[in-house]
């Protein structure tokens, strides 16, 4: 926790003690002088008052570069200051949150502030975006609470009551080179760029400093450094029947300089490049039922796409109607795990927590770390399974049922999240072990083969011109494979292409025959719905770090991938003559 | 202390952003050299897609090379700073035959299809090229057997119009113009201007904009055509706005294009542009609502270019004329009266100033590989012309591209407007036409008349399935009484149909001005100018805008 500074209080007037070098002093004085005559004196006749405000101000100076074949695509080269403004109107027991309208939108006032500290402009910005977020708030408000009369929508608490924190972060940001990245992107989609059966392939590298000022009317406050960094590289082609096979990069980190080692991230896109030609040139997967391996990144995102989703605590909206719900439900995420709780839901020898206040795993980074959420409530572990058992869901300061209080888990501001994400279990199995116990259970079952992926895709990361993996099916429900094997109980193996995982692994996951004792982190973006529906502004990716071992599912379906089929192209690639 | 503070954090954000746009496509092959790599991909393409049955006869390729900077300022403080850039390829392949090939009567492309690519190797752009080939060529040869089919099933009434009518080939370079942007003198001048809105509480937003954009086209066609091209503008903005007491918003902007930074407005004219922004907007918030209105009105030269882009413009793009579902309102015109006989309106995409003025409306060539043709299309009140792509008409003299086929990266080519041109003659002077008005309010004894000062935009419909009308949007508009006295008032829409607008058309003064703007259509925004004088029009009619209802700041402004 070296560089992170924790200081409990209970009076907003304590705040400026606090104050860390880089904090603006003056973007803060300005927050806490608006905050408090908003507070007094916003409100209407007649009308309901403010019971909470949130100020979140988001500094970002960005970078974003694409390349490819040796020369750069498009870029970006940013900074920003922008106000997000929380605003809640009525009481704990009813305000304007949560509400669905047929003209949903995202609720949260933003607007741009200038980048330096002039008080007197910074007050008026704020001021500004409070009165807009104020009469949006009442009118969402009057409409909500007729909602809930006309249709006995039976709703929670609609916002927790939590101590408040001051917390300001004392970790410097890297300084950021534009040219540097522009380079560093250049250079890497030199890699493979004379390869005829590569039909295009992206650079992207995206860096940025984020930095988060945080006011709220309950006396916490934060600054909280939440840089990111990633390298993302996708590759595609097609294979002899016309089918789109494709393969990414993906490097996750918290600082440009951590990540940016050119020489290693160009042997890992050649390592990319091998295995896409290998998958173009594989037989298709037939039809498959049987136990499946997962090991790896692969391990990874099912634990990320399958399970970490459902350790989400989902908050039913007020819906304005039976036909928004309707509308929405559909749409709506829903943890299948919320009503399991009490019950085990995973292996009796498993525990799975969250911890976003470890910065490692065995010197290797993690990437879901944060010292305050966006709540400014401070990060602890959060038990969900012990023992396979669901104990917890991740929540935020909007309660559900089951669920009164946050568990510090809104890593971004737009909900609940998971952040590092560990499995734990006390029966691992050696590598040799578990592709026995594979084959053991393949000859049990009768079947020629059992299947390995070592590889899967993840539905962050989209390749241009190519068709999602996901068509047709949806998130959760299955998981295509980039990297698969039919493993023979000779030992042979054959790696096989457009396999898709399909089913209810999460189901699968309550009685698994093994996983492995060997542990591996990965760190990658998911996006997560849950929380206040009102602040949902789209797909916010979050940093997540997964840290699980190898996962043995005993019944699997697999099928061909659902998808686009071309032709293959009719003038030979430039290369080729 | 917050002197000091400010003035430490500047350095650093100066720091920061000591860039240069150059640096973001450093590595980009010589022109030549890209023109060179896309005719062989296109030559290579042309050849082996030959052995198809129905094979491309017609195939450009066009990439964009875009770098653009810009700064952002509000009430004295920077607000955004920023430079972006990116490099877009698109194809164009035809299939069947000129007359009717995979366009024929179909929408085309109706969303862009962006495609990026770098330009570091020829190796790299005939990747790139070979990919969208392959795609093209497969989609127009869906496309072409839905045509085919539905020439089966429906009347075609194009005639022997081209989809792609013939051209020359050419070869046309320009030279390059290199972007000369420093984030940090930038910040400091928009800075200086934006400061001028402090000390006016009653202002809700007071800007100060700055932007760059490059473009560098390359283009080849499969008739041999080879074409660089090199566009730079800068562009300042200054805009503000405040709330009446009736909710309504009031917004005001003042917009300056040139292609050289040393032809924009100095920093004295850009203070003193924003003080009377600031002076009309205090007016405009104690002006009162306008009833709806019908009588005679003076357009400025602004609004009036407005109003002939929108009204005329569109109506006389020459794609529209072909499509069954638009009013066509001119097609059957040609060669009979439209306007006075004193008014001529012309098109020149060559024209690159007016007066002072640069504008946007000007290309050598369109997206088409046609060069741009001045197009006389009112010669002394007659309607003469269309405006043409390479998808053209029947009748005779309109079977041929006058170089308007225009698009945004990623969107199919139509006929577009260039730079509209309002030519009278025997002009009035301003006072003589605002005499002329109160004349005709004495005649009809009307208690005022209109004079629309500046307008922000507008927009028209062309379907045949909604009322063929159009809409322009002032923001400065006086009431004009008989005494000769003015009442600045607001509120209000000019709307009305083009015929009844054409025919009420009096007469027109001798102070043309230019309104520069991007003009949205089926195939993106494009940059257009439209140059007009002043105008008079017998009947106008306006209605009232819409308008926010939201009241007043609840809180009086910090500090007050």
């Amino acid at each position: 926790m070296s560089g992170i500074r924790r200081v409990s209080v209970t009076c907003v007037l304590l705040i400026s003690t606090f104050a860390a070098a880089e904090e603006s002093t003056v973007l803060l004085q300005a927050l806490q002088d608006e905050l408090a005559r908003s507070i007094e004196g916003l409100e209407l006749e007649d009308v309901v008052k403010p019971h909470f405000i949130g100020y979140t101000v988001h500094t970002d100076r960005s970078i974003t570069v694409n390349a490819s074949k040796g020369g750069i695509e498009n870029v970006n080269n940013d900074k920003s200051r922008r106000l997000e403004v929380e605003m809640r109107v009525g009481s704990r027991t009813l305000d304007n949150s949560n509400y669905m309208s047929r003209n949903f939108r995202n609720q949260r006032v933003n607007r741009t502030l200038a980048l330096e500290d002039d008080y007197g402009l910074l007050r008026k910005q704020i001021w500004l975006a409070t009165d807009n977020a104020y009469k949006d708030s009442i009118e969402t408000y009057a409409a909500k609470e007729a909602a809930m009369k006309n249709s006995q929508q039976e709703t929670t608490l609609d916002f927790s009551t939590e101590e408040p924190n001051v917390f300001i972060d004392e970790r410097r940001s890297q300084k950021l080179d534009f040219v540097d990245v522009r380079n560093f992107a250049r250079e890497l989609s030199e890699v493979g760029q004379d390869e005829a059966f590569i039909y295009d392939s992206d650079v992207v590298a995206f860096t940025n400093q984020h930095t988060d000022t945080y006011l709220n009317s309950e006396g916490s406050h934060f600054t909280r450094r939440d840089d990111t960094a990633w390298i993302r590289v996708t590759a595609w082609s097609q294979s002899d029947d016309g089918r789109y096979v494709s393969d990414f990069l993906y490097i996750v980190g918290r600082a440009w300089k951590d990540i940016a080692d050119l020489p290693k991230v160009k042997r890992e896109v050649t390592a990319m490049h091998e295995r896409l030609k290998a998958t173009r040139e594989a037989e298709p997967l037939d039809r498959y039922n049987g136990p499946v391996l997962f090991t790896g990144q692969a391990a990874a995102e099912l634990a990320g796409q399958v399970l970490a989703r459902n350790l989400i605590n989902y908050k039913k909206p007020v819906f304005e109607n039976d036909s928004v719900a309707a509308m929405f439900n559909r749409a709506m995420l829903v943890s299948t795990l919320k009503e399991r709780l009490g019950a085990r839901v995973l292996p009796r020898s498993w525990n799975v927590y969250d911890d976003p206040t470890q910065t490692t795993y065995k010197g290797i980074d993690l990437v879901g770390h944060y010292p305050v959420d966006s709540d400014g409530l401070l990060t602890r572990r959060v038990n969900l399974v012990e023992n396979g058992i669901l104990k917890m869901l991740l929540s935020d300061r909007n309660p559900s049922e089951d669920i009164q209080n946050s568990t510090a888990s809104n890593a971004t501001g737009a909900g609940p999240s998971v952040s590092n994400l560990f499995i734990e279990g006390t029966d691992g199995l050696s590598d040799d072990e578990l592709t026995q116990l594979l084959l053991d259970i393949v000859e049990e079952n009768g079947e020629e083969f059992g299947v390995r992926i070592d590889r899967a895709a993840n539905p962050f990361v989209q390749i241009s011109g190519v068709p999602s993996p996901y068509l047709g099916s949806q998130i959760g429900q299955a998981i295509p494979a980039i990297s698969a094997y039919k493993v023979y109980p000779n030992g042979d193996e054959e790696l096989v292409r457009h396999a898709v995982v399909r089913g209810n692994l999460l189901r699968e996951m309550r009685n698994l025959p093994g996983y492995s004792s060997n542990i591996s982190v990965h760190n990658s973006n998911y996006m997560f719905q849950g929380g206040d529906v009102s602040a949902f502004s789209g797909n916010v990716p979050v940093f997540v770090s997964i840290i699980t071992p190898d996962i043995l599912i005993e019944d699997a379906s697999l099928s061909y991938m659902e998808g686009v089929v071309r032709s293959l192209p009719i003038v030979p690639h430039p290369h080729t003559n | 202390m917050h002197k000091s503070i400010q003035h430490c954090q500047r350095l650093a954000v100066f720091s920061a952003l000591l860039f240069s746009v150059g640096v973001i496509n450093a590595e980009r092959l010589e022109d030549r050299n890209v023109l060179s790599a896309m005719a062989q991909e296109l030559e290579r393409s042309m050849s082996v897609l030959a052995e198809q049955p129905d094979p491309p006869f017609y195939i450009s390729y066009e990439i964009t090379d875009n770098s653009r900077a810009y700064v952002s300022t509000s009430f004295g403080e920077v607000t955004r700073s920023s430079e972006s850039g990116g490099t877009f390829y698109d194809v164009d392949l035809r299939v069947g035959n000129p007359q009717m090939d995979n366009t024929h009567l179909a929408n085309r492309r109706p969303f862009p299809r962006v495609a990026y690519g770098s330009l570091a190797s020829q190796a790299g752009i005939r990747n790139y090229l070979w990919l969208l080939t392959d795609r093209s060529f497969k989609q127009a040869s869906e496309q072409l057997v839905n045509v085919r089919t539905r020439s089966e099933t429906q009347i075609d009434t194009d005639g022997p119009a081209f989809d792609l009518a013939p051209a020359v080939e050419v070869a046309h370079s320009e030279p390059k113009r290199s972007i000369q942007f420093a984030h940090t003198q930038w910040e400091k001048r928009l800075q200086r201007a934006s400061n001028v809105f402090n000390g006016h509480p009653k202002l809700l937003s007071g800007n100060a904009q700055a932007s760059v954009v490059k473009n560098v086209r390359y283009f080849v066609n499969s008739e041999g055509s080879r074409i660089q091209s090199d566009e730079l503008m800068y562009t300042i903005v200054l805009s503000a706005s405040t709330k009446a007491d009736d909710g309504s918003n009031l917004n005001l902007s003042k917009l300056f294009h040139s292609r050289k930074p040393s032809d924009l407005p100095s920093n004295r004219e850009l203070t003193r542009t924003a003080d009377e922004l600031v002076t009309m907007l205090i007016d405009l918030r104690n002006a009162p609502n306008i009833e709806p209105y019908t009588g005679p009105a003076i357009l400025s030269g602004r609004a009036a270019g407005v109003l002939f882009h929108e009204i005329l413009g569109h109506r006389l793009e020459g794609h529209r004329l072909k499509q069954t579902n638009d009013a066509q309102t001119f097609k059957d015109k040609i060669n009979q009266r439209v306007l006075p006989e004193s008014m001529s309106v012309v098109f020149d995409p060559a024209l690159e100033k007016f007066g002072d003025t640069d504008l946007l409306g000007t290309y050598a060539f369109d997206n088409e590989g046609v060069a741009g043709q001045k197009v006389r299309v009112i010669e002394d009140g007659i309607l003469k012309r269309f405006l043409l792509g390479r998808s053209t008409l029947a009748d005779e003299g309109f079977r041929e591209s006058n170089g308007h086929g225009r698009k945004a990266v990623g969107l199919s080519s139509v006929a577009r407007q260039s730079n509209l041109l309002v030519e009278v003659e025997d002009p009035y002077t301003p006072s003589q036409l605002e005499e002329q008005m109160i004349s005709i309010l004495k005649e009809r004894d009307l208690e005022y008349g209109l004079y629309f000062d500046d307008i922000v935009g507008g927009f028209t419909i062309t379907q045949r399935s909604l009322p063929n009308a159009f809409t322009v949007r002032p923001v400065i508009v006086y009431k004009v009484y008989q005494d000769g006295s003015r009442e600045l008032v607001r509120g209000v829409d000019l709307i009305g149909t083009p015929l009844a607008v054409f025919d009420s058309v009096i007469a027109a003064a001798d102070d043309m001005a230019v309104f520069n703007g991007q003009c949205g259509a089926e195939s993106g925004n494009v940059p257009v100018s439209a140059i007009s004088p002043s105008i008079l029009v017998g009947q106008v009619e306006v209605q009232r805008a819409s308008q926010s209802r939201a009241i007043l700041p609840i809180l009086p402004p910090p500090g007050s």
